[in-house]
């Protein structure tokens, strides 16, 4: 009999093995030998629908097969870390902790969208409800609990709004939208930012959780008087009501592809790091129409990567107006990223090689 | 030739020398490869646990356990297990509380009273339950069970026993602990429902008979033979759902509505160690933050483990007092 | 109960077989206690036993003998109603006990096994202590008062209470096999039975412990009826004071049914049976 420290050796490299035969096959299968190259990628829900259509896409246009798993944001970050994907994809940057655990990564935005608030109150329909940031803010932080409330109403002149007790809803999974969403909040409220702050995930002063975006819209439709946050596409898709927002210029706009890209051009520079936030963009008479809720959506990659050179070739003709106009439409509502953010992107994506 | 001195020898004195048995010897050296290295998985787990965790320890220490606050907003990291451990508690032994007579009663009437015909429908049906992922479960239970409970078993409850801090106003959302307790209640009746009845199957007829026999009733029979015969196992089986229910992860991050606040209310929104982990593992942001989430899970796993060497302790005692082991099903 | 294969019977002389018995009272003197007429007992399909007709007297040992599968124990079920518990199982004819018949479906059957009490062939205690072996079918009967009289009294009466009357709290399981079939039998008499049927309730313990119940059985006829089934003749020799013997028949499509052959004082079914059937079996000649 063995004692237990050779036992327990001995499971160890067994284990090891396993992990790196299984790390192994995960390589084979990102680089197979066939003349079809294949790129798979895993991450945000948000881009999946981009993604659908790109996919496609991309094969007739290059040959080239794209494969991608909508896992959410925080598991593509996992998997890219992890190097099981070729590339992951996230709608809120990559924290200090998250890019030293990813090592060479690079974050590359190349898409534009957009969280909106959605509610359940019945009798208003979609855009009917008119909010502003302060006011958000103040139904979050649970300082108007009701729909009746003196500081909604003179924001919704001329509406009924109903004697109806208020529910907040929340992501209760890491998400980007979150990350948009409090981004904004901590913008246009000191108090959510010193109280609260910005993350994927933070600690809601109240309020339901919802398990993704599908939870969250469930609990909205089944309780009258529940706002919640949503991305856009979602939201569309699904046919779900959602609210009119003030922005700096003190327009009430809706989320529509030419406000998000509005809010975009409040872009002057880009950071090193590629972090960009759009959300709450100062008055402008150039983007009037900003939606301030909006969300740069990245692609990550390593730099250096085996499949550089089919990496490169993929995002760069995501980033072209083509490719960009793919996913431009009444469904999808990615608005085209500005020329200053596409500039950045390429800088960074020629640095990543085999 | 020497190979028959040896036969006639061996001839001569049949059950001299141990011969070795090739059968044997291989599944003793498999059993025993498996037994080592099942426990050595174990160790491992445990191992890579408290090495995944020890950030969040060496920062929190044991205070982490009873710390109310989950924070992962970088640069105001704070993290405390203590609303996760209440949400684990209050939902498992809830929800146990509300499984165990109806499991038991299922099993009963599947076992003692149900007409013949139908037995093998309803157990196939019960059974059938178990066979649900967790995560329809969970869909199910925000889409349609959360909202029916939240509309017309919350208010009920509260008129009725609302004294009771319990059963406080009832939420706005279907989202709840209340959800999430009723939730599991179904996902662990199967399991205590379809060990009791193998449990009560296996209660030997001549008991039974035996039983009948003095005049007495079934239901009497029942309650003073297969129940005590019974008793070790069921205990056991229960201690097994409350695992079940301490674990579930999936269903309970869909349904239980989130919050890191302790509160005795049921119709509140909450969180349980597993729900936690799975809402949140895959999108920590910070180092500490896995750290602490994997602390969470130690927890429960010390809470598991506890939870079955205290079923084993029961079967072991219930078998002790019955002087003999008899019908060690469980 | 069928499976283990009758043990080959060796019978010794019939003279020499003992008896403890005293003398038959007259006929007329005996009472009636279960007049049985017609009795077809069916499982599903399967006829076991077919048109029993026989009357059961009380206060005395009645004995069923016949070979394994001639529907010996479906027979002595059909008293306490035990067979209700197999769905498939039906009787036709009557079963009348102190002249009402308990056959019908509108017959309580938990009421006629308060009267009527069994004993299994295989010893099966309860996993209690001894105490509430005995006790618990008092207190589950309403006998509650003077319980640990009445527990001393049956373990007294089942010639078990010097053997266990220190050591009530341990497990029934505890005891060996020939205790824990006094145990059975004193759990049955407790409840204060009118009938006690026993089958076979000696079949699985050594001799010692056979002859104790036996002698216990001699000293219970007083306050008892016993109806005692048993492949062991010399047994039904040394107890029983009337015999009935059953044996299988064969119908005119070849099935195989149970029939009773005869039935008389045990003196004369083993001295002078009358039936070619009943001598063969009770001689050895029929296995
Ligand atoms: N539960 C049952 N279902 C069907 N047939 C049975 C059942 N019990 C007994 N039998 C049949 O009835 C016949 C008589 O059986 P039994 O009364 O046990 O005989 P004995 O006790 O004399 O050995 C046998 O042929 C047996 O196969
Ligand atoms: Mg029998």
């Amino acid at each position: 009999m063995p004692n237990l420290g050779t036992s327990i050796r001995i499971v160890t490299a067994l284990a090891a093995a396993a992990a790196l035969a299984a790390a192994g096959a995960g390589a084979a299968s990102a680089t197979p030998a066939k003349q079809l190259t294949t790129l798979n990628g895993a991450g945000s829900s948000l881009i999946a629908p981009a993604l659908a259509v790109w996919g496609p896409a991309y094969t007739k246009a290059a040959g080239v097969e794209v494969n991608y798993s909508s896992v959410g944001s925080g598991a593509g970050i996992a998997a890219i870390t992890a190097k099981t994907v070729d590339f992951g994809a996230s709608d809120a940057p990559l924290t200090p902790d998250q890019a030293s655990a990813c090592g060479d990564c690079v974050q590359i935005p190349w898409a534009l969208s957009a969280t909106v608030p959605t509610y359940n109150i019945p009798g208003l329909h979609s855009g009917q409800l008119k909010l502003d940031g302060p006011t958000l803010a103040k139904i979050f932080l649970g300082r108007i609990t009701n729909w009746d409330d003196p500081a909604v109403k003179k924001l919704n002149a001329g509406v009924r709004l109903p004697n109806l007790k208020i529910t907040t809803v929340h992501r209760s999974d890491g998400s980007g939208d979150t990350y948009a969403f409090t981004d904004y909040l901590s913008h246009v409220s000191s108090q959510w930012a010193s109280q609260v702050g910005t993350a994927t995930s933070v600690s809601w002063p109240g309020g339901v959780g919802g398990a993704k975006n599908p939870g969250v819209a469930a609990v909205i439709a089944s309780t009258p008087g529940a706002i919640g946050y949503i991305s856009v596409a979602y939201v569309i898709q699904n046919h779900l009501d959602w609210a009119r927002m003030k922005n700096s210029a003190g327009n009430f706009v809706l989320a529509s592809a030419p406000d998000i890209e509005a809010a975009a051009q409040s872009v002057k520079t880009v950071p090193a790091g590629n972090k960009m936030s759009i959300v709450d963009p100062p008055k402008n008479a150039k983007f009037k129409n900003a939606w301030p809720l909006s969300t740069f959506t990245y692609v990550i990659v390593h730099t250096v990567t085996p499949q550089a050179q089919a990496l490169r070739k993929f995002i760069f003709w995501a980033l072209t107006p083509k490719a960009q106009r793919l996913i431009n439409n009444s469904f999808l509502v990615f608005a085209p990223i500005p020329t200053v953010v596409l500039s950045a992107a390429e800088r960074t994506l020629n640095k990543v090689h085999a | 030739m020497a190979s028959i001195d040896t036969t006639s020898e061996s001839a001569r004195r049949p059950f001299e020398g141990r011969r070795v048995h090739l059968g044997d010897v291989v599944l003793q050296g498999v059993a025993g490869a498996a037994a080592a290295g099942a426990t050595a998985l174990v160790l491992l787990i445990a191992w890579k646990v408290v090495d995944g965790a020890r950030p969040s320890i060496s920062k929190f220490g044991i205070s982490f356990v009873w710390h109310d606050v989950w924070n992962p907003v970088v640069g105001r990291e704070a993290y405390g297990a203590a609303s996760f451990l209440f949400g684990t508690a209050i939902t498992s032994f809830v929800a146990l509380l509300l499984a165990a007579p109806l499991a038991i009663g299922i099993a009963l009437f599947l076992t003692e009273l149900a007409p013949r015909v139908l037995r093998g429908p309803v157990t196939s049906l019960v059974e059938t339950l178990a066979a649900i992922p967790s995560v329809v479960v969970g869909l199910w239970g925000i889409l349609v069970l959360g909202p029916a409970l939240r509309s017309h078993v919350e208010p009920w409850l509260h008129s009725a026993l609302g004294w009771i801090p319990l059963f406080g106003p009832p939420s706005s959302a279907g989202a709840s602990i209340f959800t999430a307790i009723v939730v599991l209640t179904i996902m662990i009746l199967p399991i205590v429902s379809s060990i009791s009845r193998e449990l009560f199957l296996g209660v030997p007829a001549e008991l039974k008979e035996g039983a009948l026999a003095l005049g007495t009733t079934r239901w009497e029979m029942v309650r003073g033979v297969v129940f005590p015969y019974a008793r070790g196992g069921i205990a056991a089986a229960l201690i097994l759902g409350l695992g079940r229910a301490m674990g579930e992860a999936i269903a309970v991050t869909q349904v239980i509505g989130g919050g890191t606040t302790i509160s005795w209310n049921l119709f509140n929104q909450g969180d349980t160690l597993a729900s936690k982990i799975a809402a949140e593992y895959q999108g920590a942001t910070s180092n500490l933050d896995v750290a602490s989430l994997i602390y969470l899970g130690l927890i429960l796993l010390v809470l598991s483990l506890g939870a079955n060497i205290a079923a084993q302790w029961i079967v072991r005692g219930v078998a002790r007092r019955h002087g003999v082991t008899r019908g060690g099903r469980a | 109960m069928k499976g283990a294969g009758e043990p080959s019977i060796t019978i010794e002389p019939i003279m020499r077989v003992e008896t403890r018995r005293q003398p038959l009272p007259p006929r007329e003197r005996l009472e009636t206690i279960f007049h049985v007429e017609g009795l077809d007992a069916i499982y599903g399909s399967k006829t076991a036993l077919k048109g029993v007709s026989m009357e059961i007297y009380k206060n005395l040992v009645t004995a069923i003998i016949g070979p394994s599968g001639c529907g010996k124990s479906t027979y002595v079920r059909c008293f306490n109603r035990m067979n209700d518990l197999i769905p498939s199982f039906r009787m036709n004819g009557s079963i009348r006990y102190h002249g009402q018949d308990i056959s019908g479906s509108n017959i309580d059957p938990v009421a006629v096994r308060r009267n009527i009490g069994m004993v299994f062939q295989r010893p099966n205690p309860f996993p209690k202590s001894i105490y509430d072996n005995v006790a618990w079918g008092c207190r589950v009967l309403g006998m509650k008062d003077d319980l640990d009289v009445r527990v001393e009294r049956a373990l007294t009466q089942a010639a078990l209470w010097d053997e266990v009357k220190d050591r009530l709290k341990a497990s029934g399981l505890s005891l060996s096999g020939g205790q824990q079939q006094r145990l059975c039998i004193a759990r049955a008499i407790a409840v204060e039975p009118d009938v006690v049927l026993m089958d076979e309730p000696a079949s699985s313990l050594d001799p010692i412990a056979t002859q104790a119940i036996e002698q216990l059985m001699h000293g219970l006829k007083s306050e008892y009826t016993f109806v005692i089934v048993t492949h062991n003749m010399q047994q039904a020799a040394r107890v029983a004071d009337m015999t009935a013997f059953f044996s299988i028949s064969r119908g005119e499509e070849g099935e195989r049914y149970g029939e009773l052959i005869e039935y008389d004082a045990t003196e004369k079914i083993f001295t002078a049976p009358s039936d070619k059937r009943t001598e063969d079996y009770v001689t050895g000649r029929f296995g």
